[in-house]
């Protein structure tokens, strides 16, 4: 890391640079202006102007200036921030074709604005203009959701917005600890030193990156969102997060492990799910877990391999998230129990869908052979056995529910009725772009190994590689077919850990109310007894009935009126 | 309704899927087999230089994937599909306590 910034610094040019962030966010907001066809030229336009300043712009230090005693550096650029951005604008310019037919400006506008504020983080020099930018990802994104229009959507959004309001101020927290011990906003990697900044910041960065258990916001929010939106979310707010903890928490030990949970977790749930975009979504959760454990063994082919993964990544999960867009936009349907035989009305989805699972599965000539095999053999070359085995394992898992599950029952399987027509012309091309990339990669890996921010020495297509991961993968296949009967969509869902904010916690404010309110209204019941008591022997002796109350006739009380005269005649005669 | 060129290669190849599973079984024989003849040159751990253990550990994967899941769902995880449904009604702290406690008893 030392010699990517030391390159970095010596480049350091304090010269012009237009951030591509801003130029995008002030370009999107003349899109609610804009009508049509124009618009949509202009979208695409903005996005490809988009690509060209990210891929124009030089390794340096820019942007810094005093503000009120901080050091501020606005924008740094280092291969390492270079490749995310570089996916990032292109996935922007792959998500606005597929969304070209979408009439919903709030949609195009909060999109591209997610979109800056990722590319922002990605390019942020110091932890303040990283949390400014954070937390703009945060408000774009959730328009994504909400612009659903569904009731479940709205609700997910809430729930979403509030675990990232969470990160954001775990972040917040932990950069004004960081800076009061070390009178420092730079953004390097951090120090145990800093204990509390240390795991606050980290903390922020791992709910982000979705791992368990504060991952179920993805899985709970995302297959919730808009068909297009889904798109830029699956891309941005988790690969963000893997970029902080590449440049922030490299060689964390403990991140091995939660990544290797991360990434059987995202399998157990992938084979469970029924709805087609929360298999996904926990596919997403299960390939990240690969770069958090990469993040933790924290060598220079590990990171690698974190980066170049997240990079292929974000590119064969667009193809698969498109496709099942796709698919529920033309079929109406969304899950694997109501899908069936639809595999010869939407060939050419069927096909790119396939293209993207042979991707995330990582065959040989398809992207993620060369990014995913880089990680695990991280772990070979660390030596680690069991995280080596188990993310073995969750390839296997991977393909078996990414590559088999879903399209065996999404499109093959039996029919049942559906004659959807083929997906719009813009969707597929924005698929087929994709696509074509994870051909690409996988076909000409050098190109991904160029951005990488070590020197790559890593061949993806060695002998051992190539059997292992063939045999692995044709045989879970070979499993699959023996197990089929097990393997079709339930309709039912599982309880992830939001089942404790979803379920738990609103039975327990519940009963935390309903108790309040009847001990108060016990305490007001036994009060208003104690007054009631008071008031009945007042009345015993007041009342109409009482002794004091008692009305007399005349006479009697001439009587006693005589008496008492008397007696106090008697008193003063007397005494 | 009419298929494309494409739908009907693609039909075409599901009509046949027997031969198409027969090729594939054949290849990863030969898979395996050429494993055996040609070492896969790694041996940082003892399976990498055991031929056919990719293909054993694929199996197992498989197996032990699909049954733990499977138990999880069954046994943990899976609930009826209305399970949350309580979030698209209105707020239950709402409306009237007293009804509310009533209802709950």
């Amino acid at each position: 890391m030392n010699e990517v910034q030391a390159t970095a610094q010596a480049v350091a040019d304090t010269g012009f640079w237009l951030h591509p962030s801003i130029v995008l966010i002030l370009g999107a907001l003349v899109i609610p202006f804009l009508r049509g066809s124009l618009q949509q030229g202009y979208r695409v336009a903005l996005a490809l102007v988009f690509i060209f300043l990210v891929f124009q712009t030089q390794a340096g230090v820019y942007g810094e200036f005093q503000f009120a005693g901080l050091d501020v550096v606005t924008g740094r650029a280092d291969k390492l921030s270079l490749a995310f951005a570089y996916v990032f604008s292109l996935i922007t310019l792959i998500a606005t074709i597929y969304s070209l037919h979408v009439k919903d400006n709030i949609q195009h506008v909060s999109a591209l604005f997610y979109a800056a504020a990722a590319t922002g983080v990605a390019f942020a020099g110091d932890l303040l203009t990283l949390y400014v930018f954070w937390e703009m990802m945060m408000l774009a994104s959730v328009w994504l959701i909400w612009r659903r229009a569904t009731q479940t959507a709205y609700a997910a959004g809430y729930r979403y917005l509030l675990v990232h309001a969470v990160s954001g101020v775990m972040l917040l927290a932990g950069i004004v600890l960081f800076y009061g011990e070390s009178g420092s906003l730079a953004f390097d990697q951090m120090q145990q030193a800093n204990n509390w900044a240390f795991y606050l910041i980290l903390l922020g960065f791992l709910i982000n990156a979705a791992v368990p258990p504060f991952h179920a916001w993805l899985s709970d929010a995302y297959p919730e969102s808009t068909i297009t939106g889904v798109i830029f979310l699956s891309a941005l707010t988790t690969k963000t997060a893997v970029y902080t903890l590449i440049r922030g928490f490299p060689g964390t030990d403990f991140l091995i492990w939660l990544g290797v949970i991360m990434a059987l977790w995202g399998v157990v749930y992938g084979i469970l799910a029924n709805d087609i975009r929360r298999l996904l979504a926990y596919s997403i959760i299960s390939q990240v877990g690969y770069m958090v454990a990469a993040v933790g063994m924290g060598t220079v082919i590990a990171l690698n391999g974190a980066t170049a993964h997240a990079f292929t990544h974000i590119l064969y999960k667009s193809v698969l998230f498109m496709a099942a867009g796709a698919v529920i936009t033309m079929t109406g349907k969304s899950k694997l129990t109501d899908l069936g035989g639809i595999y010869k009305y939407m060939p050419i989805t069927f096909l790119l869908y396939m293209v993207g699972a042979a991707s995330i599965s990582a065959f040989p000539l398809f992207s993620g052979f060369v990014s995913k095999t880089m990680i695990v053999e991280a772990a070979a070359v660390e030596g680690i056995a069991w995280v080596w085995l188990l993310l073995s394992m969750a390839s296997a898992g991977t393909f078996l529910y990414t590559g088999l599950r879903l399209p065996y029952y999404a499109f093959l399987s039996k029919d049942v009725g559906l004659r959807p027509k083929e997906a719009p012309w813009n969707m597929l091309l924005a698929m087929g772009i994709a696509a074509f990339f994870c051909l690409f990669i996988g076909i000409y890996p050098a190109w991904l190994y160029s951005f990488m921010p070590f020197p790559v020495e890593y061949n993806a297509y060695s002998a051992g590689h190539l059997f292992w991961e063939l045999q692995l993968l044709l045989f879970t296949g070979l499993g699959f077919f023996l197990m089929i009967k097990y393997l079709g969509g339930e309709p039912k869902i599982s309880v992830d850990t939001d089942w404790a904010y979803r379920k738990w916690a609103p039975k327990v404010v519940i009963a935390v109310a309903d108790g309040v309110r009847q001990t108060w209204r016990a305490f007001i019941g036994a009060l208003r007894g104690l007054m009631n008591g008071v008031w009945q022997s007042m009345r015993r002796t007041y009342g109409d009935q009482g002794v004091m109350g008692q009305t007399w006739g005349i006479g009697a009380t001439t009587i006693w009126v005589v008496v008492f005269m008397a007696l106090y005649g008697l008193y003063v005669v007397l005494f | 309704m009419k298929l494309s060129k494409l739908g009907r290669a693609l039909e075409w190849m599901h009509d046949h899927s027997k031969l198409f599973s027969g090729v594939m079984l054949v290849a990863m024989a030969l898979l395996v087999i050429a494993n055996f003849v040609f070492p896969a040159g790694y041996d940082r751990f003892f399976w990498e230089s055991l031929p056919g253990a990719g293909a054993i550990y694929g199996l197992f994967s498989c197996f032990v994937i699909v049954v733990v899941s499977k138990f999880l769902g069954y046994k943990f995880l899976y609930r009826p599909e209305d399970y949350y449904d309580n979030e698209s009604r209105s707020n239950e702290l709402t409306g009237d306590p007293v009804q509310r406690e009533a209802n709950d008893e």
